[in-house]
This record gives structure tokens, sequence and C-alpha cells, in this order.
């Protein structure tokens, strides 16, 4: 099967500090990778770097075909992004924003407006389409932010934290599209502390701490990796090697 | 003990404000040397003039004074609205203390603040000027001034702490933008009228006016008519004055405790309740196209499309430009310069026999206004990607050719500001009656604002820096540091050369080899401009796709 994403030494310092420490990553077209990995362990780093919105100190990286650091625009032209936070012109309302971001792909009128009017349908948004973004809640924010993120059909997605705060109805919704993408064959790289949406929904895993890969596959193979055979759950903590909270000290609770 | 503790965190949340920010402790220590003095002259010459003043009219100025003073504390938090941690007592709310308390502690609190401490010689020159009249008007004036200052600060945290849902809400924050810099300038020029026509007023029937009287049963007026009578001797009126400011203190205090408390109880004091939604969402969809176009784009309103991706790009910044705050900032600092402009003009312009300009004054004063106002429009060219913030991301996602991007952004920034630079030009010379400068001031109008918007790409994207909207304050913060703001001031400066060749294609006709060579010499200025925009938008495409994550990075807002 032909490859989507491809990082080959992957490197990001920031000053001293190494925030991603040279990953390699392989990831065929079609499927739903989650990438897992504890809060400042180089998730959203890697994002960055796999979108063209941080530069890598070194490394490689080859996106639907397209070298990144040569082919910035066709790796643009064929991906989606969704940041963890929401980058929205909130000046604007809902409908102007999937206008917009419609045109800046290319799409012409008629097929922006139609594809607009369907995305906020399945958003859920079309009764709020006319207010400005500025007034919305996190959710519709993260849900206008997906839209257009989606707009354009894109071949890879790429999406940071997801399901922040949004409620069970907006996750139920945005994962049925996310669904439906892949089976369409729509690459779909994300991140998530929802476990049980990662169980569900992945086909394949990576789990990243202090900027290293320390697991990679599917679920059954990271089960085997690290001879745990409990939920995704257990595997990822296991993997990261977290410590269980020690409450002795708070006898008096 | 809540109290003391409430006092504790005002005074700690102060101390620290000034340790952990070096901008706050600037700030109040420029306050205190700028309006130290002014605050001074005002108690001296409060507590001088009820020494020296008959004891009628020093009761009348003491009236005056007290309004004013009542009215800037009681306005002022509408007009610069701006809650500190420490202020907000919300954040208490989950404590058991009663509300009552914690207004009680707010007001104690203001005594930390600056403006009220500017406010404390004022009433202490009111006790000291009052003593020179008799015990009485000390002693009067010593529990007038504090029950004056009690009920002041209560009045104004009601308005601040009651109105803070809206205060703080998107919409007022937009409206104020545009609302507190009219206000100001209607209050500069009514002073400056009240200045001019002071002489002409007839004080003494204004005295006995019944606005005044009526006026004066306001509180600081009750405080200042018992001042005056503990001034005259006269004690039970003094006494009745004072009961009644104090009853009006305690009614003022409880009103507003009352008033704070039900505002975030949700029986919504100022609060307006989200309106329920009239129509179901799934039978509202709007048409599509029927998306109202933008009034200011006649050519490329036609919805989506209208103008392919620099059309797209064109729009999105003008509905942009009519919605943000930053813009509407800027806007007024616009109509602000253009205002200093009009009124350098008539000063320059002004010759030694009144209206009459003299030639060389208008012609400097026309030169001035067109550089101010086009020294505006650079703050807007020079940084076209920091209003973006974290949209910078979104932005530079999208898979489109960077020259239509920087020819949207330009388009839009010029469509916005050469209208107004031009109409300002064509008013001023109107004036000044020197419609004959429109021939020079208008080539190197237009050639200067395509000019700016060329080196502004080039300087958009080698040196881009943050734009911070924060409250009613949208402020350009440099995120590199002082290093960075003198390398910006520097190219900048050394950019200035490139408009030489315009400057000297309408300068050197005018002064040197005749108006007539202006035929010659604009269109060559104007073949110079367009070269140049050209080169210049040939030279940062590269340079903006190559240096995308460095100006996300630099215009982004921090986290958290």
């Amino acid at each position: 099967m032909q490859l989507s994403i491809q990082a080959r030494g992957l490197v990001k310092d920031y000053g001293k500090q190494r925030a991603v420490d040279g990953i390699d990553l392989d990831v065929s077209e079609g499927e739903f990778y989650g990438f897992l990995g504890p809060n400042g362990a180089g998730k959203s780093t890697t994002i960055k770097m796999l979108t063209g919105m941080l530069r890598p100190t070194s490394g490689q990286m080859i996106v639907a075909g397209y070298d990144m650091a040569s082919q910035p625009l066709e790796v643009k032209r064929v991906i989606g992004i969704l940041p963890e936070e929401t980058s929205l012109y909130e000046r604007l309302t809902a409908r102007e924003m999937l206008l917009f971001a419609g045109q800046m792909y290319g799409l012409n009128r008629a097929e922006t407006q139609e594809r607009t009017q369907d995305l906020l349908g399945v958003m859920e948004l079309t009764g709020d389409a006319d207010k400005l973004i500025v007034d919305y809640s996190m959710g519709m924010k993260k849900k206008v932010a997906l839209a257009a993120a989606l707009i354009h059909r894109p071949r890879v997605l790429f999406l940071d934290e997801p399901f922040n705060g949004i409620d069970p109805i907006s996750v139920r919704a945005i994962r049925d599209v996310l669904k439906a993408l892949t089976d369409h064959g729509t690459t779909i790289f994300f991140t998530s502390h929802v476990m049980e949406v990662v169980e569900r929904l992945c086909t394949r895993i990576a789990i990243i701490q202090k900027g290293k890969l320390v697991g990679q596959g599917t679920i059954a193979e990271l089960r085997e990796q690290a001879g745990e055979d409990g939920a995704l759950e257990d595997v990822f903590l296991k993997l990261v090697s977290a410590e269980a909270t020690n409450t002795e000290s708070l006898k008096w609770l | 003990m809540a109290l003391r503790q409430l006092m504790w965190l005002r005074w700690k949340l102060t101390q620290r404000g000034f340790t952990r920010s070096r901008s706050t402790l600037i700030g109040s220590i420029i306050g205190l040397v700028f309006l130290g003095p002014y605050a001074l002259a005002l108690a001296g010459a409060l507590g001088y003039g009820l020494f020296k003043l008959n004891v009628n009219l020093g009761e009348h100025t003491l009236r005056a004074a007290l309004l004013l003073v009542a009215g800037i504390w009681t306005v002022g938090p509408l007009l610069g609205f701006q809650l500190n941690e420490a202020q907000d007592i919300t954040r208490l709310f989950v404590y058991p203390v009663p509300v009552r308390k914690l207004f009680l502690g707010a007001i104690a609190g203001c005594l930390l603040d600056l403006t009220t401490i500017l406010l404390l010689p004022t009433l202490v020159a009111v006790i000291v000027g009052a003593a020179f009249h008799g015990v009485a008007g000390a002693l009067i004036a010593t529990i007038a001034m504090p029950l004056f200052l009690f009920q002041t600060l209560a009045a104004s945290q009601a308005v601040t702490l009651a109105l803070q849902g809206v205060l703080q809400s998107r919409k007022w924050r937009d409206m104020a933008l545009i609302i507190v810099p009219l206000f100001w300038m209607i209050w500069q020029l009514g002073m400056q009228n009240i200045g001019r026509d002071a002489g002409k007023v007839n004080w003494k029937a204004f005295l006995v006016s019944t606005p005044w009287e009526a006026v004066s049963f306001l509180p600081s007026g009750l405080a200042a008519r018992a001042v005056g009578a503990g001034m005259k001797g006269m004690w039970p009126l003094a006494i009745a004055y004072l009961g009644a400011l104090g009853l009006v203190t305690v009614a003022t205090f409880t009103l507003s405790a009352w008033l704070v408390g039900k505002a975030y109880e949700g029986d919504a004091v100022g609060v307006p309740a989200p309106k329920p939604s009239s129509l179901n969402p799934s039978s509202r969809p709007r048409e599509e196209g029927k998306s109202p176009p933008s009034p200011l784009l006649p050519g490329l309103g036609g919805g989506a499309g209208g103008g392919g991706i620099i059309g797209a790009i064109f729009q999105k910044e003008w509905r942009v430009f009519t919605r943000d705050p930053y813009f509407r900032l800027m806007a007024m600092n616009f109509v602000y310069m253009l205002g200093f402009g009009v009124f350098m003009s008539f000063n320059r312009g002004k010759g030694g026999d009144g209206m009459m300009f003299s030639e060389a004054r208008t012609t400097g004063a026309l030169w001035l206004a067109t550089s101010l106002t086009l020294f505006q429009q650079s703050i807007l060219s020079y940084n076209i990607f920091g209003p973006e913030a974290n949209a910078a991301t979104l932005l530079f996602a999208f898979p489109t050719r960077r020259r239509e991007l920087l020819i949207g952004k330009n388009l839009a920034n010029l469509s916005a500001i050469l209208p107004l630079n031009i109409g300002a030009t064509v008013m001023l010379c109107l004036v000044l009656k020197r419609l004959d400068m429109l021939v020079l001031l208008l080539p190197w109008m237009i050639c200067a604002s395509v000019l700016l918007a060329a080196v502004g790409n080039a300087v958009s994207v080698m040196i881009p820096y943050r734009v911070n909207t924060q409250g009613l304050k949208a402020r350009q913060s440099n995120s590199g540091g002082v290093g960075y703001a003198f390398l910006s001031l520097g190219i900048s400066l050394a950019a200035l050369v490139l408009y030489a060749p315009v400057l000297a294609a309408v300068l050197v006709p005018h002064f040197w080899i005749g108006h007539a060579w202006l035929s010659v010499t604009v269109p060559f200025a104007i073949l110079y401009t367009v070269g140049l925009y050209f080169l210049s938008l040939r030279l940062t495409e590269p340079w903006l796709l190559e240096r995308e994550p460095e100006i996300i990075a630099r215009v982004a807002r921090p986290e958290g």
C-alpha cells in the first residue's frame, strides 16, 4: 500500500530543549492513525512540522508523495489541518469562513456553496451559520475549523486533539464524519487523549514520550510490545512508564 | 475577618502586579509623575479657594469640584473598563462570604488604586481649607469627605461590578472602541469651548439657577453643602446635610451590594439573557448567495467566488476590517490623526492677520498633514500579517500562490486607506484654499501609498510582529524585544530612500523647473512605483513561502 505520510529522523529543538527526537513515521493511505502521548511529549510539535507550520531542526517529510521542504504548496493543496488551538477568523461568520476556505483551496463558487451548506448541516451549525465565530462556544469553533479543513476533500487530514472541549453529541457527529472519510480513502493522522475513541477508530497507533516513539503498530502489536493484555489505556500507561499515583499522603481525604 | 483577608488579597495582588510586571510598575510611576502634579495643583487650588474666597463662592466651587470627581469616578469604569484580577470579586463567590462583605472589600480595596490615591490630596485640601473657617468647618469636612469618598467608590464599584457581564462582552468592547475616543474628543472640544466662553457666562445667574440647585442635591452637593454650612458655623444645617449624606451613602452601599448580588445570582442586572432562537435551526438555512455583500465592495461583492483567490482574500480582509476592534481602533486613530492634521494646518496656515493663510505656511501645513496620514497608513502596510494572529496558521495552510495572497491584502489595504487619504487631502486643500497643491499632493499620495504597500510586503515578511487586542486596548506588542524594534525602525528608515524618486518627481518641477514638467515627471513616478511594486512581489513571494513558520511564531498569540 502507498504511504501517505513518511517522516525520517524528524528532530525539533527549542534552544537546548529537544522537543522531538529523531522520529520515523510511516502512515499508509486510508489509514486512521492515532498519535498518542502524555502532555508535552511532542505530539503537537510533530503535527506542526508535518503540516509545514513549524520548520524541523532536521529530518525529512514526504506527505501525499510531496516533499514538505521543496513542495510545501503541493502538500498544502492535499492536506487538511485542525490545529489544537482553533485558528479561525473570528470576525467572520461560519458560512463566510467556509466560503473563504473553499475559495482559497481553489474550488469554484457553486461547489464551495454546496459543500458549505452540506458541512454546516453535518456539523449542526446551520442555525448559527450567520453568527460571528467570536461568539461561538469552543465546540462550535472546533466544528467550523474541522469543516474548513474538510471543504476541499483533503487526501490527508491532520487533527490535533479534535475532541477537546466538545460535547458527546458533537464527538459522535465528528467521529462519524471521520469514519466516512477513511472509508473513502482519506488518511487521518490524529492526536487525542480520549483512549476510547482512539481504540474504536484507529487502525494503527504511535506513542510518543519525551520526543521519542516508544511504540508503533496496531493495537494488538502494541499490546505485544507492552506485554500488557488490557485496554489501550493500560497499554499506553505501560509504554510511557507512568507510575501509579501515590495517594498515601492524602489519608485525611 | 473576611474583610481583612480581602484587603490582604488586594494588597498582595497589587504588589505582585508591580513586582511581576515591569510595565505595570513603570505605568504607575509615569502615572504618578504626570498626574501627581495635576492632583496636587487641583488640591492646592481648591484648598486655597476655600480659604480665600468668600464662603458662598467657596461652597459653589466645592460643589463643582466634587460633582466632577463623582462624575469621573462613576462614568470612568464604563469608558475604560478593565477588570483586573484583584477587582474581580466573582472569583470569591465560591467562599462562604456574603456578597455584601465582598462588596465592602472591593470598595476598601479601591484605596490601593492609583486613581483613588491621586484623589486623596484634594479631599485633604478640602478639610484644610474648611479649617480656616473654624472648628465646625474642619470637623464637618473631616466627616463629610470620607463619606463622600465611600459613597463615590461604592457607586463606581456598583457600576463596574453590576455591569461586568455587559462591559466584558465582545459587543460592548467593540462599541467602546468607537464611543471612548468620541467621548474624549467631545470632552476636549467641550472643555475648549467652556474655556473660551467662560468669560461670557452670567455666573451669578447660573449659581442660583434650578439645574445647578438640583444637581447640588446629589451626594457631592450634599457633601459640599455640609462643609459650606460648617464653614458658616451653621451647626444644625451642617449636621442635617451630613445626616442626609450619611443616609445616601448607606442607601448607595445597600442598593449597590444588592444590585451586585442580584447581577451574579442571574437576575440579570444589565446582563442580557440569551435570546432563544425564534426559528427552527433546520428551517432557517439562509440561501447561498444571499449573504449580504459588503457595501464597501461594489466590484467584488457578488458573494463567494466573486474574484477568485485574490477576491476571496480581499473580501475576507474587508470583513475583518469592518468587524475587528483592532481595525476600528486604527480607523479612530486615523480620524484623530486627520483631526490633528486639520488643527495643525489651521495653526500653521494662519498668518499674522487672522484667517488669511500665507502660502508658505499652508504649503508646509499640507505636507505635514499628508505625511501624518501616510505614517498612519504605514502602521497597517508594514505589518500585514500581524493582525492575522492565530489565524496565520490557517492562512498559510492554504495552497494559494503567495503572490495572490500579497496582492489580495495590498488591494484591501489600499482600497480602505487611499480613498480616505485622498479625501482628506482634497478637504484640507479646500479648507486652506490651496487647490493648486492638489496637482502635487495627489500623485504623491497615490504613489506613496502603493510604495508603502510594496515596501510593506517585504517588511511584513521579514519583521512581522504581534498585534494584541485586549479589552479596550488594541496595541502592537513587539514579540522580539528591543533589538527587534530597532531592526524594524532601521529597515523602515532605510526604506525611505525608495520614496525619494517620487518625491523628487513632484518637488523638482514645483520648486525649480516649473509645473509644466509635471506632465513628464509624474508618469515616470507612476512607472517607477508600479515597477517597484511588482519587483517587491517577485522578491517577497519566495521569502514569504520560506518564512511562514517564523511569521506564525511571531504573530500568533502565546497560549494561555
